[in-house]
């Protein structure tokens, strides 16, 4: 359990397993709100918030309750669950989470609180919580890789949005005006990337 | 019964009780009070979110208005029926607001105006600004790219083939984007009620105007002498008008030797002369017109309609009050019938 290790986790979340742009996980969030930066990092972090805590409550709900070997049911194979619980738990949190921020903090409810209903049932949040557990993560290593995949996302969203406010000035062709040229450009992205694959951490 | 079965039931009846009773709770518990004068407000504005109010949207202009108390009568899309209705809810006294509707004030069209360069960028006048100011010559000029067209939400800006945008009065519902968009700050929000309105913001001398445009105003300020009253000021080369007090503009765009003001009424009420007239000549004196009333002195005088520009100067120098105004104003462009 060095530090290494989290390191290791870390930037294989954000760059070589990027889940956005490897892993292909949260395209909908990526193409829609990726039209302007200020609301690309506002997205951004509340992904990473909600990754971060679906991780550590997932982990609990997979540990405690259907992992066949640590769960409190003696050893019965609660497994093929895993989907259908952790929806519903994220979904669930997300909401609750929402309803404490309206009242506890309005400036943090502004800044995040209209994008968290787009991600209660946002597959890569599920991607990570069922990542985790494919991963065999502990609790410690489950949050940090929750939170580092957040940051990954929140990376790829700013990127896009960063260009894709360029392309507003461009002279683009008619029918590649919009969405098609944001696939083309998610694409090109994605190539590049890919090209972190390459990167040997061990 | 198979424990796989029970230990199912038990943890996903488990997870949905225990997450629905503590959403239940929170509901309760973090509550925020929205008044909900403000969903009834929202639902009487016209939800364009032109943000014409100067808010980020209607549901910003209505938590506005009920908690910091700000003006009713900002939506103009809405007109005074929102006005009045949102009053009505509120329990304030009724206020009118005068309906208003973009004007160009620019007649620089590509045949009148001159340009400097062949501009060959991206059709968009903010970007054709930071080229030069634009490539027309006249630096107060239209520029033509119909960036305004491209903001109004109402379909009220079209771009005419003479390259200026057409404001369609009907449709324009005065929320002002096309006034904080335009570049060049060519349009302003004028009463409805304005038919002739100057069509030229240069502030340059004549001589720099006559070189650029043919229908720029040179400055020489006639308008401002032969409209009554003070509604036409000098400023810096150029008139500024008073239109929310109605002003008659008739004379100063009848005077005008550059036609810089705009006329919409495609035809307009004239004068007539009836029986009753002895003959004073009264009239005549006043009339800006030659030969537009003609007469011997002492018998009958006869306004020429086609030479009358309706000014109305001779309606109130008759002793007999034989003049009557005859005819119904036309609009260019407008459909009266609707």
């Amino acid at each position: 359990m060095d530090l290494g290790h989290f390191f290791v986790i870390i930037i294989g979340a954000i760059f070589i397993n990027n889940f956005v742009l490897t892993k292909f996980l949260g395209i909908c969030p990526y193409i829609g709100v990726s039209r302007k930066l200020d609301s690309a990092i506002g997205m951004g972090f509340a992904v990473t918030f909600v990754m971060s805590v679906a991780s550590a409550a997932t982990w609990v709900l997979y540990t405690f309750l259907l992992n066949p070997k640590t769960n409190i049911f003696h050893g019965t194979d609660l497994t093929y669950l895993r989907t259908i619980a952790f929806i519903i738990i994220i979904a669930s949190l997300v909401q609750f989470v929402e309803m404490v921020i309206q009242k506890t903090s309005p400036v943090l409810y502004n800044a995040l609180g209209i994008y968290l209903p787009l991600i209660t049932t946002n597959c890569a949040v599920l991607g990570v919580a069922v990542l985790n557990i494919d991963e065999s993560f502990s609790f410690l290593e489950s949050l940090v890789h929750g939170f580092s995949a957040g940051i990954g996302f929140t990376l790829a969203l700013v990127l896009m949005a960063g260009l894709r406010e360029k392309l507003d000035m461009a002279d683009i062709p008619k029918p590649l005006r919009g969405i098609p040229i944001a696939f083309i450009l998610a694409s090109l992205m994605s190539l590049a990337f890919f090209g972190f694959s390459g990167l040997s951490l061990n | 019964m198979s424990p796989v079965f029970l230990y199912t039931l038990v943890t996903l009846g488990g997870i949905g009780v225990i997450l629905g009773a503590s959403l239940a709770f929170a509901s309760k518990q973090f509550a925020v009070e929205v008044d909900p004068r403000v969903e009834q407000i929202l639902e009487i504005l016209p939800g364009a979110n032109c943000g014409g109010c100067g808010y980020a949207g209607c549901s910003a202009y209505a938590d506005a208005i009920v908690r910091e108390g700000v003006n009713t009568t900002l939506c103009a899309p809405g007109g005074p029926d929102v006005v009045h209705k949102i009053a009505e809810l509120l329990g304030l006294e009724k206020t009118v607001s005068t309906r208003k509707v973009a004007y160009l004030h620019c007649a620089g069209a590509h045949d009148k105006a001159k340009d400097k360069y062949i501009y060959d960028g991206i059709k968009d006048c903010r970007k054709a600004v930071a080229f030069a100011g634009g490539p027309k010559a006249c630096e107060y000029g239209c520029i033509g790219y119909g960036s305004c067209v491209a903001v109004c939400k109402f379909d009220a800006l079209h771009m005419g083939e003479d390259g200026l945008p057409v404001v369609d009065r009907i449709k324009c519902t005065g929320c002002g984007a096309c006034v904080r968009e335009c570049p060049k700050n060519l349009f302003t929000l004028e009463p409805d009620s304005t038919i002739i309105y100057l069509a030229c913001s240069s502030h340059d001398k004549g001589k720099a105007v006559k070189d650029v445009c043919s229908v720029g105003c040179i400055g020489c300020g006639i308008c401002v002498k032969v409209t009554e009253g003070d509604v036409i000021e000098m400023k810096d080369n150029l008139p500024s008008v008073k239109y929310e007090e109605s002003p008659n503009l008739i004379l100063a765009q009848y005077k005008c030797p550059t036609k810089s003001y705009k006329d919409l009424a495609a035809k307009r009420p004239h004068m007539n002369i009836d029986t009753k007239c002895k003959g004073h000549g009264e009239c005549v004196k006043v009339c800006p017109v030659k030969d537009c009333i003609t007469g011997e002195e002492g018998k009958p005088h006869l306004i020429n309609g086609k030479l009358c520009i309706g000014c109305g100067l001779c309606l109130g120098v008759c002793p007999e009050k034989a003049i009557h105004v005859v005819g119904a104003m036309g609009y260019v462009g407008m459909d009266m019938s609707s």
